[in-house]
C-alpha cells in the first residue's frame, strides 16, 4: 500500500512539475528529418527588427524575423515546431502538445517530405511569412494545410490536389506601403503545385483567404501545361519593374514562375522565366540542367542547384546563378557574373551532392581578416563578422555547409591572409662516378646540394590583395615573386633548367618507330631543339638512359629527332627535355605544367580565381616571376617555391562526439553525418529569460543521418566541425 | 523459474534440427527471398518464396513454390478492393525444407522449365542451398533437393559457408558467417578456357555458343555469395576481422579456401555482377561502411569510396539500372535511394553519385523495371515503413507510395506483363504475399495493393495479444 502511494505521488509530482513548465520540449522524437521552414508568427506581436552591420555600423533592414521552424517527421506522419523565442522565456525548445508531458504532434498527410509556408515580400523587401504552412510529398496528389496560429491540419485531412506533385510554392501580394514594423497580411494568399501525371506536367494555383479558420478544400486553377517533361524545381517570384524581355517589361508587374524540367533522365532538361498571365517565357541560362531553384531576396537573380545526373558525376554539379533584370528572345536571361566579371563559375563542396541552398540577403558570418599587428614577424589573423548583401550556403551529402557570398559569385574565404611564398630552395645535381650528373647517388642517397634561399616577403600592405617577395638565393641571385591571392592553393612550384616536359616524359616508342615519336598532342609545348633522352628496359632499374638526341622537326601528334643514338636500338620510351632558346620548364604540384621561360624572362601565369577574395573586383594574373639571368644551368637544377595560398573554403561540420562539445545528432555512426535542406535567417531569441529580444543570424538544416535538426550560430563559424561551444546544437 | 526460460529456448534453438514440427506446406512463414519466372500458356506464372522461420517455431525454412495462377489472383489492373486469398493451394511436392533464416534468393535459368534456386541461410552451419525447380507440362511447379536430401527434405544437403575444418585450424579462416545475400551469373566466353579457373586448362568445361558448360552438362554459372557478419580469426575471437565474398562454382557447389575472397573489413549484404565485375554492398561498420566493393573473379578487391561523399551507415540491396549504365543502392541512416554512375573504360569501373533519394523508414530490396522509351522504373521496400516507394528515373524523385503493404516488407519480385507490372513483395513480419499493381507503368502514381496471399502469421510472430494478432481474429476463428 505504501509503495502504491508512493507511486501515486510521484506521478502527481512529476504531472504538476510538467504542468509548471513552460510550453517547450526538449525532444520531439523526430524521425525523417528532411525538410524545415522559418515561419514568423501571423497575428499578434511582431519580431520585426533592425540590425546593423557590426562591421560597416550602417543600419540594414532584416525583416521579419523567424519566430517558429516547421520540420517534418516524415516516417511518423506530422510535422513538429521548434519555437525560437516566446517573451521573458530563456529556454528555446518543440512546442508541447496540451499535455505536456508530450510534444505537440500536427499530423498531416502520409510521409511529408516538402514544405512550404505563405510568403510575401514588404515595402522594404523583407521576407513576410503567413498563416499556413502547406505539406506534400513527391508523387502524392494531395496536401497538408496547416495553421500556423492553431498549429493543427486545417480540415482534419489532407486536401486533393489535380495530379501527382512534384514541386510547391506559394506568394501573398503584401501591401508595398507600409513598413516593416507594420506590415500585416493580405486578404488572400496563394499555393501553387507543380504536378506531373506521366504525360504532361502543369502547374495550378489555388487562392485562399489568408487566415481563415478553417479550410477544407483547395480550388485550383491550371496556370501553365506542359508536355513530355516533368517540373523538377519550381520558385514563386515577385514581379520586378524594371524586367525585361526584348527591351519590354517582363514579370515585371505580377508574380511570375521560375520552373526547371527534366529530360532524358537527367541528362537534359531547361530553366524557364514563365509570365503565367500571357503565357511567355524565357530561357534561365544555366549551366546545365538544374534541380533545385532558389531566388534572392530581392528576385533580380536566381540561384539554381545543377543537375549531376547531366554527366553522371558532381563534376557538372554545383551552384550557379542568373540574373532575372533583362533577357532576350535568343538567349533568355544570362549566367551571372562573379566579382572579377566572369561568369560565375559552379560552386561544389567536394564530391558530395548538393542536398540543399539557401540565400539571405544581408547574412552575416564569421571569418578572418589579416591584421596588421605582427607578432613575431608574421602577420595575425583576427576574427570578424562580415556581412554579405547576399549571403549563401549550400549544404552536402559529405556531411558539410558551405558559404558562399552571391554577388561575389565565389565560396567564402575563411582564412583572411594573403598567399605568400613561404620558403624557398635551390637544388642542384652532383657528379656520379662516371662523370655523369644526377641528383640520387649509386646507394640511392641524395646527391648533390639543396640550399634553402632567403624569402624578404617585404611590408604588409593591407590595401592590396597580393604580395611581392623577393627570393635570395646563397649565391645572390634574386628572383621577385608577385602573388595574387585567391588563386594558387598550397603547393610547391618549380622552375627547373632543361627540366623534363610534363606530357612529353616516358612515351613509348621502339626501334621500328625510327626518327618519328608519336606525342599526342603534347608536342606543343617542345620546341626544336628540345633534348629527347632514350631509354631502355633495365633489370635491375626497370628502364635505363641509352642516349639524348635532339628534335628536328616537330608537326601534328609527333616530333621527329635528327638522330637515334648508338646503344639505343633496345629502345622502348623517350622524355624531352627543354633547351634552346627557353629551356626553364615551370610546373606545380596542383597546377601542373605553367609553361616554359628563358632566364631573365619574366614567368607570367593566369588562371581562374578558386576563391575570390573580398574587396577583389578584377581580375589580375596569378604569378608573375622575374626570372634572374644566373639560374644554375645544370640539367635538371630548379629552384623551388613553397606557395602557401592561405585559402580555406568556408566549410563547416558538425562535431556529434567532441569531448564536453558533441552534439550528438547521429543515429548509427558518428562520423556519417549528411545534411539535408537548410534555411538562413535572422532567428529572434529571449535575452535571458526577459522581454528583450536578441537577433542572430543563424542556419537550421535537417540532418536525415541522425533525425535531427541542426542549428548553427553563424557568428561562431570556422573551418572544420562546431559543437556546442562553437554555436551550433542539435534538435531532436 | 522464469529466468531460466531464456536458457531454455536457448538449448531449444540448438538442438537436433531433425527433431521438431515441419514448417507448414499452406503457409507462409518469415517469408524472404522471392523469384517470380513466367511460364508459357499462364497469365500469373510461378512465385518462389524463401521462409526464414525466423523465430525457429519449426524444424527448418522452406522454400515455395506458388502456381499464381491457381490462387485466384484478381486480374491485373482491376480496381476492386484488396482480396485476401489466405487459403493457398500448395501441393507437397511444391515445398522443399531447408535450414532457417534463409536470406536473398536467386534462380538460373538451365533449361525451358527448370531451375536452380540459390538461397543462403543463417542458423546451424550458415549454409547456402541449391534447390531445382520444375514447371510441369501443365504448369504447375515443383521443387526437390539436389546433392542427396531425404524427399522434400533438403536441410543436409546445404554447403556450408563456415566449415569446420576451417573453424577449427588456428587461423580460424576463411569464414563466411551468417550468408545472406547471392546473386547467380551465367559464365559467357568465347573459348573453353574461359570457363576454367585461370591458369586451368583441364577442367572439363566447355564453351558452346558463347557460354559456359559446367561438368554436369548444364549452363555452367559463377555463384556470389555475401555474409552479413564480420569473420574473426582465431574463431571467437574477435580479433582480425574481415568480411569475404563467396564464389562457388554451379557445376560442383562445393566449398573449400579457394572459394572465399578476402575483401577487407566490414560485412556484406547484396551482391550483383555486372560483365566480369562483382559489386557488393556493404553493412553498418564503424567508423564508416565499405559502402561498394568491387571484386572479380581473380580476387582483386577495390573500394568504391562513396561512403565519404554520401555519409550513409549501412548498405542493403542493389540493382541495375536496364541499361547497365546506373546502380541503385538502398542505404540506411540515412534512408535513401543512392544512385551512381558506372563509367567503365577497360579497367575498374568507376562510381559517382549523381543522386540521393529519401525514402521511407528502413529500406531493404530494389528492383529495377525496364520501360522502353522511358527512364527506369525503381522499386524499393521499406521495413518499417510498410511501405513500397517507387522512383521514377524520367521525373528524377518518388512518384508513388504504396502503403499499408503489410509488416515489415522486405524482398521483391517483378512480373512485367508489357506496359504494365505486378510487383509481389514478402512480409516479413506477417508470413504474407502482398501483390502490388501498376496497370500502366508510365502512369507509376497508379500503384496500388491488390491482394494478399497467404495466411496472416502475426499470431505467431508477434504473439497472441499483439494488435495484428487481435485484429485478425485469428485466434477467436
Amino acid at each position: 500500500m505504501k509503495t502504491r502511494i508512493a507511486v501515486i505521488s510521484l506521478g502527481l509530482v512529476i504531472v504538476a512539475l510538467a504542468c509548471a513548465q513552460q510550453d517547450r520540449s526538449s525532444r520531439a522524437n523526430l524521425i525523417g528529418t528532411h525538410d524545415l521552414v522559418l515561419v514568423d508568427q501571423p497575428e499578434g506581436e511582431l519580431l520585426a527588427a533592425r540590425s546593423y552591420n557590426p562591421d560597416g555600423g550602417a543600419f540594414i533592414v532584416v525583416g521579419v524575423p523567424s519566430r517558429y521552424v516547421f520540420v517534418t517527421s516524415a516516417d511518423t506522419n506530422e510535422l513538429r515546431i521548434l519555437e525560437n523565442y516566446r517573451t521573458a522565456l530563456a529556454e528555446r525548445g518543440f512546442v508541447r502538445a496540451p499535455n505536456p508531458l508530450e510534444t505537440l504532434s500536427i499530423p498531416v498527410l502520409d510521409r511529408p517530405t516538402m514544405l512550404a509556408v505563405d510568403e510575401g515580400r514588404n515595402a522594404e523587401g523583407a521576407r513576410v511569412t503567413g498563416s499556413y504552412v502547406y505539406a506534400a510529398r513527391p508523387g502524392g496528389a494531395e496536401v497538408s494545410v496547416v495553421s500556423v496560429a492553431k498549429h493543427r491540419q486545417l480540415g482534419g485531412k489532407p486536401m486533393a490536389a489535380p495530379a501527382p506533385i512534384t514541386a510547391i510554392g506559394t506568394w501573398m501580394d503584401v501591401d508595398q506601403t507600409t513598413s516593416v514594423f507594420e506590415t500585416r497580411l493580405p486578404a488572400t494568399t496563394r499555393f501553387y503545385a507543380a504536378t506531373w501525371d506521366g504525360e504532361f506536367s502543369a502547374v495550378y494555383v489555388a487562392e485562399l483567404p489568408t487566415n481563415s479558420p478553417e479550410i477544407d478544400r483547395l480550388d485550383f486553377q491550371r496556370k501553365v501545361l506542359l508536355a513530355q517533361t516533368p517540373i523538377t524545381a519550381m520558385v514563386v517570384l515577385p514581379p520586378v519593374a524594371r524586367r525585361t524581355l526584348d527591351g519590354a517589361p517582363f514579370c515585371a508587374t505580377k508574380v511570375c514562375l521560375a520552373l526547371a524540367t527534366r529530360a532524358d533522365a537527367g541528362k537534359g532538361g531547361q530553366a524557364l522565366l514563365v509570365e503565367p498571365e500571357t503565357g511567355r517565357s524565357a530561357v534561365l541560362s544555366f549551366k546545365g540542367p538544374v534541380r533545385e531553384l532558389v531566388s534572392a531576396s530581392d528576385a533580380t537573380r536566381i540561384y539554381a542547384i545543377l543537375d549531376e545526373q547531366a554527366c553522371g558525376s558532381p563534376a557538372c554539379g554545383g551552384v550557379v546563378a542568373v540574373d532575372l533584370v533583362a533577357a532576350n528572345s535568343d538567349g533568355g536571361f544570362p549566367g551571372s557574373l562573379d566579382a572579377l566579371g566572369l561568369p560565375m563559375q559552379p560552386l561544389r563542396a567536394g564530391d558530395g551532392l548538393i542536398a540543399g541552398l539557401t540565400v539571405a540577403a544581408s547574412g552575416v558570418v564569421q571569418q578572418t581578416v589579416e591584421s596588421e599587428s605582427f607578432d613575431g614577424g608574421v602577420s595575425r589573423l583576427e576574427f570578424i563578422h562580415q556581412a554579405y548583401e547576399e549571403l549563401g550556403a549550400f549544404s552536402s551529402s559529405n556531411g558539410t555547409i558551405t558559404f558562399f557570398s552571391g554577388l561575389s559569385g565565389s565560396i567564402i574565404d575563411f582564412d583572411g591572409r594573403r598567399s605568400t611564398i613561404a620558403s624557398a630552395s635551390v637544388r642542384l645535381p652532383g657528379f656520379l662516378p662516371d662523370g655523369g650528373q644526377g641528383f640520387t647517388a649509386v646507394d640511392g642517397g641524395l646527391l648533390g646540394s639543396n640550399t634553402a634561399a632567403i624569402v624578404d616577403a617585404g611590408p604588409l600592405d593591407l590595401s592590396i590583395t597580393w604580395r611581392t617577395a623577393e627570393v635570395i638565393t646563397a649565391d645572390q641571385t634574386r628572383w621577385t615573386v608577385d602573388l595574387s591571392d585567391g588563386y594558387l592553393d598550397t603547393q610547391s612550384l618549380l622552375v627547373i633548367y632543361q627540366g623534363q616536359i610534363p606530357g612529353l616524359v616516358g612515351l613509348p616508342t621502339s626501334a621500328s618507330a625510327g626518327l618519328h615519336l608519336l606525342t599526342n598532342g603534347a608536342e606543343v609545348r617542345a620546341a626544336v631543339g628540345d633534348l629527347v633522352r632514350f631509354q631502355r628496359p633495365d633489370a635491375l632499374t626497370t628502364f635505363a638512359d641509352c642516349g639524348t638526341t635532339r628534335i628536328a622537326t616537330i608537326g601534328a601528334g609527333f616530333i621527329e629527332v635528327s638522330d637515334i643514338p648508338v646503344g639505343c636500338e633496345g629502345r622502348v620510351q623517350f622524355s624531352v627535355r627543354a633547351d634552346g632558346a627557353k629551356p626553364l620548364v615551370a610546373a606545380a604540384d596542383i597546377e601542373g605544367y605553367m609553361g616554359r621561360w628563358a632566364p631573365g624572362e619574366t614567368l607570367t601565369y593566369n588562371r581562374p580565381a578558386v576563391l575570390i577574395t573580398a574587396g577583389v573586383t578584377a581580375t589580375r594574373t596569378a604569378l608573375t616571376i622575374h626570372i634572374p639571368t644566373t639560374v644554375p644551368r645544370y640539367e635538371g637544377a630548379f629552384t623551388s617555391f613553397q606557395i602557401l595560398g592561405h585559402m580555406a573554403p568556408l566549410q563547416i561540420t558538425l562535431d556529434t562526439v567532441g569531448a564536453g562539445s558533441g552534439v550528438g545528432c547521429y543515429t548509427s555512426l558518428p562520423g556519417q553525418v549528411t545534411f539535408g535542406n537548410l534555411v538562413m535567417d535572422r532567428v529572434p531569441s529571449s535575452l535571458s529569460g526577459t522581454a528583450a529580444i536578441d537577433f542572430r543570424w543563424t542556419i537550421f538544416a535537417v540532418v536525415p543521418s541522425g533525425n535531427g535538426l541542426a542549428e548553427f550560430n553563424t557568428s561562431y563559424t570556422q573551418i572544420g566541425a562546431l559543437g556546442r561551444t562553437q554555436g551550433a546544437n542539435c534538435w531532436r | 523459474m522464469h529466468r531460466l526460460f531464456p536458457l531454455v529456448l536457448t538449448l531449444a534453438g540448438c538442438a537436433n534440427s531433425t527433431i521438431g514440427t515441419s514448417p507448414p506446406i499452406d503457409r507462409l512463414y518469415f517469408p524472404t527471398g522471392l523469384v517470380h519466372v513466367d511460364v508459357p500458356g499462364k497469365t500469373e506464372g510461378v512465385l518462389f518464396i524463401a521462409n526464414a522461420n525466423f523465430d525457429k517455431r519449426f524444424s527448418g525454412g522452406a522454400i515455395t513454390a506458388l502456381a499464381l495462377d491457381d490462387q485466384g489472383l484478381p486480374p491485373l489492373g482491376q480496381t476492386a478492393g484488396v482480396k485476401e486469398i489466405k487459403a493457398l493451394k500448395i501441393d507437397p511436392s511444391q515445398v522443399v525444407q531447408i535450414a532457417s533464416f534463409a536470406g536473398e534468393m536467386a534462380a538460373q535459368t538451365i533449361g525451358t522449365d527448370t531451375y536452380r534456386l540459390y538461397v543462403p541461410t543463417r542458423s546451424e552451419g550458415m549454409n547456402v542451398y541449391q534447390v531445382q525447380a520444375r514447371i510441369g507440362s501443365n504448369g504447375v511447379p515443383s521443387v526437390s533437393c539436389l546433392g542427396g536430401g531425404s524427399g522434400q527434405d533438403c536441410r543436409e544437403t546445404g554447403a556450408s559457408l563456415s566449415p569446420r575444418q576451417f573453424e577449427r585450424t588456428d587461423a580460424g579462416v576463411p569464414r563466411a558467417p551468417s550468408p545472406y545475400g547471392v546473386a547467380v551469373a551465367n559464365r559467357t566466353c568465347t573459348v573453353a578456357e574461359n570457363c576454367c579457373p585461370t591458369g586451368d586448362t583441364t577442367c572439363q568445361r566447355t564453351c558452346v555458343g558463347g557460354q559456359c558448360v559446367g561438368t554436369d552438362g548444364l549452363p555452367f554459372a559463377d555463384l556470389w555469395i555475401t555474409h552479413l557478419t564480420q569473420a574473426d580469426s582465431p574463431l571467437l575471437s574477435g580479433f582480425r576481422a574481415r568480411g569475404y565474398l563467396v564464389r562457388l562454382d554451379s557445376d560442383n557447389f562445393t566449398v573449400n579456401e579457394q572459394s572465399f575472397i578476402n575483401i577487407g573489413s566490414g560485412g556484406t549484404n547484396s551482391v550483383l555482377v555486372l560483365g566480369s565485375w562483382v559489386y557488393a554492398t556493404g553493412r553498418i561498420l564503424n567508423p564508416a561502411p565499405n559502402l561498394l566493393r568491387i571484386v572479380n573473379r581473380d580476387g582483386f578487391v577495390a573500394t568504391t569510396s562513396l561512403e565519404s561523399f554520401f555519409r550513409v551507415s549501412d548498405g542493403r540491396g542493389l540493382a541495375l539500372s536496364s541499361d547497365s549504365n546506373r546502380m541503385f543502392i538502398v542505404g540506411r541512416a540515412p534512408d535513401t535511394l543512392l544512385i551512381a554512375n558506372i563509367t567503365q573504360t577497360g579497367g575498374i569501373p568507376i562510381l559517382s553519385f549523381v543522386r540521393g533519394i529519401a525514402l521511407p523508414d528502413a529500406p531493404n530490396e530494389v528492383k529495377v523495371i525496364a520501360r522502353p522509351g522511358r527512364g527506369d522504373l525503381v522499386v524499393v521496400t521499406c521495413s518499417s515503413a510498410g511501405s513500397v516507394a517507387m522512383y521514377d528515373d524520367d521525373v528524377g524523385d518518388l512518384v508513388s507510395l504504396v502503403g499499408g503493404v503489410g509488416v515489415q516488407p522486405y524482398g521483391l519480385a517483378v512480373d512485367v506483363r508489357g506496359n504494365a507490372a505486378r510487383i509481389f513483395v514478402s512480409n516479413f513480419g506477417d508470413g504474407r504475399i502482398s501483390v502490388i499493381d501498376v496497370p500502366q507503368l508510365d502512369r507509376p502514381q497508379g500503384a496500388r495493393l491488390v491482394a494478399h496471399l497467404g495466411e496472416q502469421q502475426l499470431c505467431l510472430t508477434r504473439g497472441v495479444s499483439s494488435p495484428g494478432c487481435v485484429a485478425s481474429q485469428e485466434v477467436t476463428q
